[in-house]
């Protein structure tokens, strides 16, 4: 068919023409850029692990981590949130839309999976039957953190992506592994895990069209960043088709403010509000994660978003994607339990992750 | 196969050396050009475009290498990205144009009117015509990369010829060169 095609020619001509005129930068700029952003990342990495351990850091990790004698699922303390544009900046309602949609589906939670060995030393894998979205042996637990459903290898049946969080038996509380299954069709056979990169935090998991499957991450080891990473299903395994890196010195520029910057708790009283506001002033709007971090006896709670109240200390949101020169915001409501004291000089930090990692942070006082 | 051969490389041995990727940068970076130049109709966008794939392809190489088609591997990232946002394709845009010099020569008449009429199909026709002629892939790869069937990409040469043909054959002055 092409050898007989009128087109050749013309596109031969074009590609001659290409030939001619392109100007390309060449491999060494291509070499010497991909090691700018490497420099960059790993520069950045200091502060971004500060900023990780220290506002949210491993108190947030452990707060993923199944408490004592937790069997069942709870709420995800991640959630995506779809912006409201607000054309004027002005504040307008949050929709927190994808919380049950990253909720394992009833078909999933009391399955029996196939699930690939995790990247992490002592957890279980294998045929695991799986109780109330959990897998408890005295050998590890793992348990299914949340999940999207949607067409991944494209045979018109709904299949399900996994985020699927061990503990291992042995393993240093607040260590885990985490890995991205999908399984296909009503018989969730295992169609495979989605290669992270290694260590992996994964922080949101959406399903994008054209059968995209986009996992937020914290990736740590060699390459560490914090990324959004889309694939495809091959027919064979997931290929990566686009990584957009949070620490990159274009990633977008956020602040966050929050109003009022101080309020009064009285031990078994009402709760104060507060208004988060997380602009992004571009240069595009990316999902970020968003950290709450207060002291223990107070409890967070975002509006909108019941039973996915802090536990006193922390938690984590994703703000997203908030567009270029857009705010969104997010209603706290806080509160101090009968019978308890806040310590002097308490506060609650909001902070969202910004360009090179330089943490947006809001601060308010609490005084009781 | 040669690395020098168009369809992409397919079961080419690479070694994941620093040689290997100059091979293939020098080999097939100009004829990712000249493809998604057909595809966007603007070539600087282009060449920002490949030139941003090889940048991703470079901490990778050692892994990519070893694909089955790893030169096919840089042109899939590349056409995400040119199919990504515009925002995204700025932001790669403003990185090449800190390093690119100016063009050459513009285009001429008839390839204006070429790359003018390629910009009128629907992005599925333009995608399979583009990656028919000028990226020499099979319908079989096609159809596994747009993850239709090969009968959907031969029906969608088959409207892209036929509205190619159309257009090509008005008078040139219809296209408004000067």
């Amino acid at each position: 068919m092409r050898e007989s095609d009128e087109l050749v020619s013309a596109f031969t001509e074009l590609e001659t023409f290409v030939r001619e005129t392109s100007r390309l930068p060449g491999l060494a700029a291509a070499r010497s850029e991909a090691d700018r952003r490497r420099r960059g990342r790993l520069a950045v990495w200091s502060a971004a692990a500060a900023a990780f351990l220290v506002l949210a850091g491993t108190a947030v990790v452990a707060n993923w981590l199944p408490r004592s004698g937790d069997t069942g699922l709870e709420p995800s303390p991640w959630v995506t949130a779809e912006p409201t544009p607000s054309p004027s900046g002005t504040r307008g309602p949050l929709p927190m839309v994808l919380l049950s949609d990253m909720t394992p589906p009833d078909r999933l939670r009391n399955a029996s999976l196939d699930v690939p060995a995790f990247d992490f030393p002592g957890c279980p894998s294998g045929r695991l039957q799986f109780v109330d979205a959990s897998f408890v042996s005295p050998d590890g637990g793992v348990r299914m953190e949340y999940a999207t459903v949607g067409d991944v290898d494209s045979d018109g049946l709904d299949d399900v992506v996994v985020v699927l969080r061990c503990t291992p038996a042995a393993g240093e509380h607040g260590i885990f592994g985490t890995q991205a299954v999908a399984y296909s069709g009503p018989t969730l056979t295992l169609l495979g895990s989605i290669p992270t990169g290694g260590l992996t935090v994964v922080h949101s998991l959406q399903m994008r069209p054209n059968a995209v499957v986009e996992l937020g991450m914290v990736q740590t080891g060699l390459d560490p960043a914090i990324v959004l990473s889309r694939y495809w299903w091959s027919g064979s395994g997931f290929d990566l088709i686009e990584r957009i890196d949070v620490l990159a010195d274009d990633a977008p520029a956020v602040a966050v403010s929050a109003e009022p910057t101080a309020v009064q708790l009285v031990p078994g009283g009402p709760a104060a509000t507060i208004v988060v506001t997380v602009r992004s002033d571009g240069p595009y709007g990316l999902s970020l994660p968003f950290s709450i971090v207060g002291p223990a006896p107070v409890t967070v709670e975002v509006e909108g978003l019941a039973g996915v109240a802090a536990d006193g200390r922390r938690d984590v949101v994703i703000v997203g994607p908030p567009k270029e020169g857009r705010a969104v915001t997010i209603t706290l409501r806080i509160a101090l339990p009968a019978g308890a004291t806040l310590p002097a000089g308490s506060t609650v930090v909001v902070a969202a992750y910004t360009r090179g990692l330089q943490h947006a942070t809001a601060t308010v006082a609490l005084q009781s | 196969m040669s690395a020098a051969q168009p369809s992409g490389g397919r079961r080419h041995a690479f070694r994941g050396t620093n040689a290997d990727l100059d091979e293939v940068y020098e080999a097939y970076s100009t004829r990712l050009v000249a493809q998604l130049y057909a595809y966007t109709g603007d070539l600087a966008l282009a060449e920002d475009l490949v030139q941003e794939a090889f940048v991703r392809v470079v901490p990778r190489w050692s892994k990519v290498s070893t694909y089955d088609d790893p030169v096919g591997w840089i042109r899939r990232v590349a056409w995400n990205l040119a199919t990504s946002d515009w925002r995204r394709a700025r932001r790669v845009r403003r990185y090449a144009s800190a390093v690119r010099e100016g063009h050459g020569p513009a285009l001429s008449p008839d390839r204006v009117m070429l790359v003018r009429a390629l910009q009128t199909l629907p992005p599925v026709q333009r995608r399979a015509v583009v990656m028919f002629y000028l990226a020499d892939m099979s319908l079989a790869d096609i159809a596994e990369l747009e993850r239709v069937s090969e009968n959907t990409i031969k029906q969608r040469l088959h409207q892209g010829r036929a509205s190619l043909a159309g257009v090509l054959r008005k008078p040139r002055s219809g296209v408004g060169h000067a």
